[in-house]
């Protein structure tokens, strides 16, 4: 997808904007809601039917996708993968266009992103689906079930801005789900963003095709990824997905000069093996450097992975060890609240730069993106203010 | 003592145009009971269906309306069903036609029926009040909500797939016709659905109600499928009944194969065979039944209209 491609996806959108107001308006009565609280502000939302981009026909009906390394091909009336694209007639569409599930303001440390305007909040929007399947998904009620299945509401792009916007928040964040699926949707949110002045941010499993990415990446602000483990196995089995092209999206981001935290979550006893974790450390530093932020995240049990305990505290202070002996600079310890592991520590002087309670965030030792110590510039997009101006 | 061959009993009949037989339940009705006396050796068919069903069960039918209407479980096939379960005692209000949704089954050409008295109910799981389980199953590689109108709403299934070529699997008819009850079908087409549909087949709930499959093999989709493609359809005019879902799909997977040769085609499995999903619903961890020729007892049976 070219830059005029990428503009039509999202010309798209607009288009549907005037309309989709109008229906909204309309059968409401009332101004849109700033976001879906009550079963009143939930839509009984006709299909949203909007021609998929990064697919190609085959012939008899068939398609073959090519937004996810999954390339599912899809026979007529059947869905992919993501259970959110579905195949009518020979065309493929994607059925949740303009129809998320999620819209609310979170702070930007929930996603989490550490260096990345902290205390900013992030309104943040997901549509039901995925590209993958991890046995541990907390989010699984939405994740894993079709567009029909979930409670979707009209929330056209420009919509999304403004509500942005009127909540305060400094970002848009495409989140919860997989937002690979929703890329179209994404991708015009995105501009609707921009143009209001606001940053976009993705989180992500990065199981996505190269293309794609790329033609993302330019209206990205920051992206974090869910790096799952440091074994294909791991990957195949216990996430239905692929290692490698995880690898590859990584590197791709950290060239296209994107702000980039990754996060694994650790399972005991299946992604937690010391090895495992210096493999990934010693691949994080030559592939992507050593002050890309990592954030070691504590599991608890649920969807398919009860039978699991939460991961020992001390499996993750043994992992972030191992990181900063391997050389990351920026080593977190997430999912416990409290923890020394969630401040930010100048890697030279060991100045507290950021005291984090769960998400009671205050900022100490940091002044202009600089410790305040010792003078050293810490990585990462901060201040209060978007990093790019409006267009 | 379980016997140790599955009967499967395939029915044809030699009326020559398929269109009449698609609409003709008259015809179909006599092709199903005769099939249901030949597999129980039953005097007469009220005592067939007893040897499945009680009067008091309520019986969902569980079609397969993916292929939209020229390549889903015929309507008069249903009707003809539902109407010998009458004839034995089973009031209209107790037997539901369901699939997945009441969209796809109005596509399909089934009279939605959800609360008028007299007369059988046919409506999907996306109905108002109805939808999935909110408790997820989990079964070896299965993790799913099953559809309510299984697990709550119905006593008895019988299941009444569609036989079709399916590009991802092999083929489908009763073993696969269960993703229809899942909320989640789009994550098991991976590795050629095994064994993800043996599993989906495997769940206590499901062994239990499962009484018995009807397949549609009137008009055959033999690639191409699941969708249609009226290029690469064959009128077999046949219905195949069994109490063992694995044997009738073996035996629908040899059906398969024949009319493939005959038109140039490979087999369905690379080098021959039943599709691996079908195997591993007959091993001793799924226990579903038998696929091998030598455990399947096939009758055949012609019906002068």
């Amino acid at each position: 997808m070219d830059r005029r491609d990428f503009l039509k996806t999202a010309a798209g959108g607009a288009c549907l904007l005037s309309l989709s107001n109008l229906r909204f308006g309309f059968e409401r009565g009332s101004p849109v809601a700033a976001f879906p609280g009550p079963d009143a502000a939930w839509a009984e939302a006709p299909e949203a039917l909007h021609e998929a981009s990064y697919y190609e026909k085959r012939g008899h009906k068939e398609i073959q996708c090519h937004l996810c390394p999954r390339e599912c091909i899809v026979g007529d009336q059947e869905r992919g993968y993501c259970g959110a694209r579905e195949n009518q007639e020979g065309t493929y569409y994607t059925l949740v266009y303009d129809r998320p599930c999620t819209a609310r303001p979170d702070p930007i440390e929930k996603k989490p992103f550490y260096h990345f305007h902290p205390r900013s909040m992030a309104y943040s929007i997901a549509t039901p689906g995925c590209n993958m399947n991890c046995k541990y998904c907390q989010n699984w009620e939405i994740s894993q079930v079709r567009p029909e299945q979930a409670r979707s509401f009209l929330l056209t792009p420009r919509d999304c801005a403004r509500q942005a916007l009127d909540l305060g928040c400094l970002s848009v964040a495409y989140t919860y789900t997989e937002p690979v699926i929703f890329f179209e949707y994404m991708a015009a949110c995105s501009l609707a963003a921009r143009k209001a002045g606001l940053n976009n941010v993705m989180i992500s499993a990065g199981f996505v095709k190269e293309q794609p990415l790329r033609d993302l990446l330019p209206h990205m602000d920051a992206v974090k990824i869910d790096l799952k483990a440091f074994s294909d196995r791991y990957y195949r089995e216990v996430c239905r997905g692929r290692l490698e092209p995880v690898l590859e999206a990584l590197k791709i981001i950290r060239q296209a000069g994107v702000w980039l935290e990754i996060v694994y979550l650790v399972l005991p006893t299946m992604n937690d093996d010391p090895k495992e974790i210096q493999a990934l450390c010693a691949w994080i530093r030559k592939e992507l450097g050593r002050d890309v932020p990592l954030h070691f995240s504590r599991f608890y049990p649920t969807y398919l992975m009860k039978n699991l305990p939460p991961t020992p505290v001390h499996t993750l202070e043994r992992s972030k060890e191992i990181a900063h002996t391997e050389g990351l600079q920026y080593v977190y310890i997430g999912n416990v609240p409290g923890n020394p592991g969630e401040n930010t520590i100048c890697p030279r002087c060991g100045a507290r730069l950021i005291h984090r309670t769960g998400y009671n965030i205050r900022i100490e030792a940091l002044r202009g993106g600089k410790c305040s110590q010792c003078g050293l510039t810490i990585p990462g997009v901060w201040g209060n203010r978007p990093n790019k101006a409006a267009s | 003592m379980r016997p140790k061959t599955s009967r499967v009993v395939r029915v044809k009949t030699s009326l020559s145009s398929p269109e009449r037989l698609l609409a003709s339940t008259a015809v179909l009705r006599k092709m199903v009971e005769a099939g249901l006396l030949e597999l129980t050796g039953a005097a007469d068919p009220a005592e067939a269906w007893s040897r499945y069903l009680l009067p008091t069960d309520v019986v969902g039918i569980k079609v397969n309306c993916l292929g939209g209407r020229d390549m889903c479980t015929r309507p008069a096939l249903a009707q003809a069903t539902v109407e010998s379960l009458q004839a034995f005692g089973l009031s209209p209000h107790r037997v539901l036609v369901w699939d997945r949704s009441s969209r796809e089954l109005r596509r399909c050409g089934f009279s939605l029926n959800k609360q008028k008295k007299g007369e059988h109910l046919c409506f999907g799981t996306d109905e108002k009040g109805i939808g999935y389980e909110k408790e997820l199953t989990v079964y070896g590689s299965l993790g799913s909500l099953y559809s309510t109108l299984l697990t709550r709403h119905t006593t008895a299934m019988i299941n009444m797939p569609v036989l079709k070529d399916h590009g991802l699997c092999g083929l489908t008819a009763s073993l696969k016709n269960i993703f229809g009850a899942l909320h989640n079908p789009n994550k098991y087409h991976e590795d050629r659905c095994n064994p993800f549909i043996a599993d989906a087949y495997s769940v206590p709930f499901v062994r239990k109600k499962h009484r018995l499959v009807i397949c549609d093999a009137l008009l055959v989709q033999y690639k191409g499928g699941p969708s249609f493609h009226p290029q690469w359809t064959a009128p077999l005019g046949s219905i195949l009944l069994a109490e063992d879902p694995v044997a009738l799909d073996s035996v629908c997977a040899g059906i398969l194969d024949r009319l493939r040769a005959r038109n140039g085609l490979p087999p369905i499995e690379k080098g021959g065979g039943v599709p691996a999903y079908i195997r591993t619903a007959a091993d001793p961890g799924h226990h579903l039944g038998r696929y091998k020729s030598e455990q399947i007892d096939l009758r055949e049976k012609v019906l002068q209209p």
